[in-house]
C-alpha cells in the first residue's frame, strides 16, 4: 500500500494513469500503468490473462509471466519505467516492470533529406532500438559496442553510443563519454540539440558534427573509426568528428562508378567556393577593379546597370535578403503552398525586379548562381556557413575590393585549418594529409584499391588483404 | 566582439577609397593625339555609349592643351563619367606628334595605370575623319578597325603598345608602325613607318610588309600571294623564319609552306616543271627580300633587330645571304587539281 500511495501521489492529476486490483491468493496485487504510453492490449495479455488463469492462481508472479520482458524495481526506478511504457506489477514490498509499450513511432521510411538512387532506401526513425537494429543489421559483429546513457532530468532520453572496439580509438570514445556524462539538462529531445553540447558551438559557424538518416553512411563512417550517437525520438544520428570534407562528399557517391563521381565531386567543391565567393568576386571586381573584367563583358554589365538607382553593394544585399527570405519561407510553409510561393518569388526576381529597375540582370544571375550552387549541399548547417561567409567576403570585397577579397580568403583559410574537431583538424585529409581518407571522401579510386583506413581515426588500418 | 567592431571601423575608414560605380565609367575605345603648330596638343576620345538602346554608337570629345593631360581635362571638362581607357582599342598617333612627342606620349600611356598594355598603335594623320566615317555606319571606330588588325586576311603590321615598348626600349631594333588611311571614304591600313631616332623616315608598301612579317615571324596566319609571270599563284599557309650568325655572316633562312593555287600553261603532273617553277619562285623570293634588306642598310633603320646578332651599332659592314626555302604543301591536291592541263 505504501508504494501505491508513492505512486499516486507522483502522479496526482494524471489522468491517464490506470490502476488494477488483481486477487490472488492471500492478498491483492496492483498493475499499474500510464495508458497514454502503454498499449492496453499489451497489459491484459502479457499480465492480466496469465494472472487471472486458474492455474498460475497460486504461483509467483515470476513463474506465472515468464513470456514478457520482465524486470524487478525499485521503487526509484518507478517513474522511469512507468514513463517509459512499462506496466508495474505492485506485489507486496515488491516491484515488477513489464514491457507493455504503445506503439507510437512510425514504421521504416526512404530516406528524405539524404535520398540515394542506387543506394538502400531505409532510414532512421524516432525509435532508437529500431535504429540500432538497422545498423546491427549491417554490422553481424560483436565488436559493435553499444553504450547507453540516460540524459535530460526530466526527458531521461536514452542516448546511445555506438563504436567498433578493435577499429575506434579509445581516446575518442572516453572523451565523447566524458562530455556524456558533463551534460546537466532538463531535457534533451533531439540529436541536433545534442550535438550542441558537444561541440564548441560558437566558436566556429561551420559545423562539427554531421547528422545523418542513412543507415549505410552509418556503417561507412563506425568502420572508419568514428563514433555514432544515438538519440531516442530522433531520426538522426551523429557522427563524431566530422570534417569539412564529410559534408561535401556523401556516401552515395560509393553507389556509382568512379570516374562519373570524380566529376560530380570536383563540380561539388567548385560549388563549395563559387556559392561563397561569387556575389563578393562580382562586387570587387566591377566596383575597384573593373580591370579584371574584359572589356566587352564589363561593357555588358555597365549597359545592364544602366538606370539601376542603388549602389551594387546595396543591390546585391537586397537580393540575397529576398533569396533569403523565399527560402526561408519555402522551407517553413506547408507544402500544399509551396509552389505558390515559389511562383511568386519567381515574378518578384526574374521579371519585376528587372522591369522597375530595382536590380540589374546580371545581380539576378550572380546571384541566382550563388543560391543554385549552394542547393548542392542537403546539410543545413553548411548552408549556414557557407552564408556567414558569403557575407563576411562581402563586407571585405565592398570596402577593399580584390585586395578586400583575398584578405578574405586568407581569414577563411586561417579559420578552416585552425579549427578542431576532436583533435581533428577540420581540414583533414587536405591537412594534414592523409591519402586514405582523401580516397574516401575527396577523390574515388577503384574499390578495389580502399585498403587502408585513416591513421588519424584509428591504429587499425588494415581494410583488406 | 571588439575585434569585430575594431576590424569592421578600420576596414570603413580605410577602405572604399576607390571606389567607383561600373555604370558611371566612360569607356574609351579610341584616343588619338596630334600635336598643333601652336605647340598644342590635340586629342579626340571616342566614347562608347553604355546605353541599352545604342549599342554600337558611341561619341567624341575633343579638347586642346599644352600637355595630354591638359588636353584630356580640357575635353572631360563638361563630362559627367570617369574617363576609362583600359578597355582603348586603338592609340592614333598624327606624323607630326610622333616624330616630335612619340616619347611624351609613350611615357604618358605607360606611366598612367588608367592605361592597359594590349591596345593597338597606329599612325594616322586625318584621325577625326577617319573616326567620323566609321561612326557614319553605326560602327564603333576602336573596335573597328581592332577587327581589321584581327583579320588575318589583311597584310598588316599588328603592333600593340607592349610590343612596341620591347622595340622602344631596346637599342637593336627600330620602331615600326602601320598607318591607317583614309582613301576615297573608305578606311585602309596599307602602309607602315619605320623610324630612325624616334622620327619616321621611311614608308614601307604592302609588299615590303609582307616581307618585314615574314622575316620577323610575326604570328599572323594571312596569305602571301608570290606572282611569277605566267600567273602562277603561290600561296603560303605558314612560314618560319630562322636567322644565325656565323663566320662573320648572316644567314637568314625563310621557310614558306604553301601551294600553287591559280596558274596558267603550267602540268601539275610533271614533277620537273613544277621544281623548275618552285626554284623561280624561291629565286623571286630571294631577290625581294635582298631588295627589302639593302634598302633597311642604307637607310641605317633596323625594324628587324638584325643589330642584335652582328653586335654592332650599325648595319653598314652586314654580310647576310638569304636561303628562302619554298615546301608545297598537300601534294595530293596539286596533282588532283582539275586545272592541271
Amino acid at each position: 500500500m505504501k508504494n501505491l500511495k508513492f505512486i499516486q501521489n507522483l502522479f496526482n492529476d494524471t489522468p491517464d494513469l490506470v490502476i488494477r486490483t488483481l486477487k490472488r491468493k492471500y492478498q491483492s496485487i496492483y498493475v499499474v500503468y500510464l495508458e497514454s504510453v502503454a498499449s492496453g492490449d499489451r497489459v491484459n495479455s502479457y499480465i492480466i490473462s496469465p494472472l487471472t488463469l486458474p492455474s498460475n492462481y497460486k504461483e509467483k508472479i515470476e513463474k506465472s509471466l515468464a513470456g514478457p520482458n520482465l524486470k524487478i524495481i525499485t521503487i526509484k526506478e518507478i517513474e522511469l519505467y512507468l514513463c517509459s511504457g512499462f506496466a508495474i506489477i505492485l506485489d507486496g514490498k515488491k516491484l515488477y516492470a513489464i514491457e507493455t509499450k504503445a506503439d507510437l513511432d512510425r514504421g521504416i521510411d526512404d530516406a528524405k533529406v539524404e535520398p540515394a538512387i542506387y543506394g538502400p532506401k531505409d532510414s532512421f526513425v524516432e525509435n532508437i532500438q529500431k535504429n540500432i537494429g538497422l545498423i546491427k543489421k549491417r554490422i553481424k559483429s560483436g565488436h559493435l559496442k553499444t553504450e547507453n546513457k540516460l540524459l535530460g532530468r526530466y526527458s531521461k532520453t536514452v542516448v546511445s553510443v555506438l563504436y567498433i572496439d578493435n577499429i575506434t580509438k579509445k581516446e575518442l570514445i572516453s572523451e565523447i563519454l566524458t562530455k556524456l556524462n558533463n551534460i546537466d539538462i532538463d531535457s534533451i529531445n533531439t540529436s541536433g540539440e545534442l550535438k550542441q553540447f558537444l561541440s564548441n558551438e560558437n566558436k566556429n559557424v561551420f559545423p562539427a558534427m554531421k547528422l545523418s538518416e542513412r543507415p549505410d553512411t552509418i556503417v561507412k563512417s563506425l568502420l572508419e573509426g568514428k563514433v555514432i550517437i544515438l538519440v531516442d525520438n530522433s531520426p538522426f544520428a551523429i557522427v563524431l568528428p566530422s570534417v569539412l570534407a564529410d559534408f561535401i562528399n556523401p556516401t552515395v557517391d560509393d553507389y556509382s562508378n568512379s570516374l562519373n563521381t570524380n566529376y560530380l565531386k570536383v563540380l561539388r567543391m567548385c560549388c563549395f567556393i563559387l556559392t561563397i565567393i561569387t556575389p563578393a568576386f562580382y562586387i570587387a571586381t566591377t566596383t575597384y577593379n573593373p580591370e579584371a573584367i574584359p572589356g566587352l563583358l564589363l561593357m555588358n554589365i555597365s549597359t545592364q546597370r544602366f538606370g539601376v538607382p542603388f549602389p551594387s553593394i546595396v543591390e546585391a544585399l537586397i537580393m540575397l535578403f529576398v533569396c533569403e527570405l523565399l527560402r526561408e519561407s519555402d522551407v517553413r510553409f506547408p507544402n500544399n503552398y509551396g509552389s505558390a510561393v515559389s511562383i511568386l518569388g519567381a515574378l518578384i526576381l526574374g521579371e519585376s525586379a528587372v522591369a522597375s529597375g530595382i536590380v540589374s540582370p546580371i545581380m539576378i544571375i550572380v546571384i541566382a548562381l550563388t543560391f543554385i550552387t549552394s542547393l548542392i549541399f542537403n546539410e543545413v548547417e553548411i548552408n549556414g556557413a557557407v552564408r556567414s561567409w558569403r557575407y563576411i567576403f562581402l563586407f571585405f570585397a565592398a570596402t577593399l575590393g580584390l585586395y578586400g577579397f583575398s584578405l578574405a580568403i586568407i581569414i577563411m583559410l586561417l579559420n578552416l585549418c585552425s579549427y578542431k574537431v576532436f583533435k581533428l583538424n577540420y581540414m583533414f585529409p587536405i591537412s594534414p594529409f592523409d591519402f586514405s581518407y582523401l580516397k574516401e571522401t575527396l577523390i574515388k579510386i577503384k574499390r578495389k584499391k580502399l585498403n587502408t583506413r585513416s591513421k588519424y581515426l584509428t591504429d587499425n588500418i588494415r581494410k583488406q588483404s | 566582439m571588439k575585434k569585430i567592431i575594431i576590424l569592421t571601423i578600420i576596414l570603413l575608414l580605410t577602405g572604399c577609397y576607390n571606389y567607383k560605380e561600373v555604370s558611371d565609367l566612360a569607356f574609351i575605345s579610341s584616343f588619338s593625339i596630334d600635336y598643333t603648330n601652336n605647340n598644342e596638343f590635340n586629342i579626340i576620345l571616342e566614347i562608347k555609349e553604355n546605353n541599352k538602346d545604342n549599342l554600337f554608337s558611341s561619341y567624341l570629345l575633343e579638347g586642346y592643351g599644352k600637355t595630354i593631360e591638359a588636353a584630356i581635362q580640357n575635353a572631360s571638362l563638361s563630362f559627367n563619367k570617369n574617363l576609362y581607357f583600359i578597355n582603348l582599342d586603338i592609340l592614333l598617333i598624327s606624323s607630326n606628334a610622333a616624330n616630335l612627342k612619340l616619347n611624351n606620349i609613350l611615357d604618358y600611356v605607360t606611366r598612367d595605370n588608367n592605361f592597359a598594355l594590349d591596345f593597338n598603335i597606329a599612325i594616322c594623320d586625318d584621325s577625326k575623319g577617319a573616326i567620323e566615317n566609321i561612326l557614319k555606319k553605326e560602327e564603333i571606330f576602336g573596335r573597328y578597325i581592332n577587327t581589321l588588325f584581327k583579320n588575318t586576311d589583311n597584310n598588316v603590321i599588328n603592333i600593340k603598345l607592349n610590343d612596341l615598348l620591347n622595340s622602344y626600349l631596346n637599342h637593336y631594333y627600330d620602331i615600326i608602325l602601320p598607318i591607317i588611311n583614309l582613301k576615297d571614304n573608305t578606311i585602309i591600313i596599307d602602309e607602315a613607318v619605320i623610324f630612325k631616332n624616334n622620327e619616321i623616315i621611311e614608308h614601307l608598301n604592302e609588299k615590303e610588309i609582307s616581307i618585314y612579317n615574314i622575316l620577323s615571324n610575326n604570328l599572323m596566319d594571312y596569305y602571301i600571294h608570290l606572282e611569277l609571270d605566267n600567273n602562277i599563284v603561290f600561296k603560303t599557309t605558314h612560314y618560319n623564319t630562322k636567322t644565325n650568325f656565323k663566320n662573320n655572316t648572316l644567314y637568314i633562312i625563310p621557310t614558306l609552306t604553301g601551294s600553287y593555287i591559280e596558274f596558267e600553261n603550267l602540268n601539275l603532273n610533271n614533277s620537273k616543271e613544277l621544281k623548275r617553277i618552285t626554284e623561280k619562285i624561291n629565286a623571286k623570293f630571294n631577290n625581294e627580300v635582298e631588295a627589302f634588306i639593302d634598302n633597311l642598310i642604307k637607310i641605317e633603320s633596323d625594324p628587324l633587330g638584325l643589330k642584335r646578332y652582328i653586335k654592332q651599332k650599325s648595319l653598314h659592314k652586314i654580310k647576310y645571304r638569304i636561303s628562302t626555302n619554298i615546301v608545297l604543301e598537300n601534294k595530293s591536291l596539286i596533282f588532283k587539281s582539275i586545272g592541271g592541263k
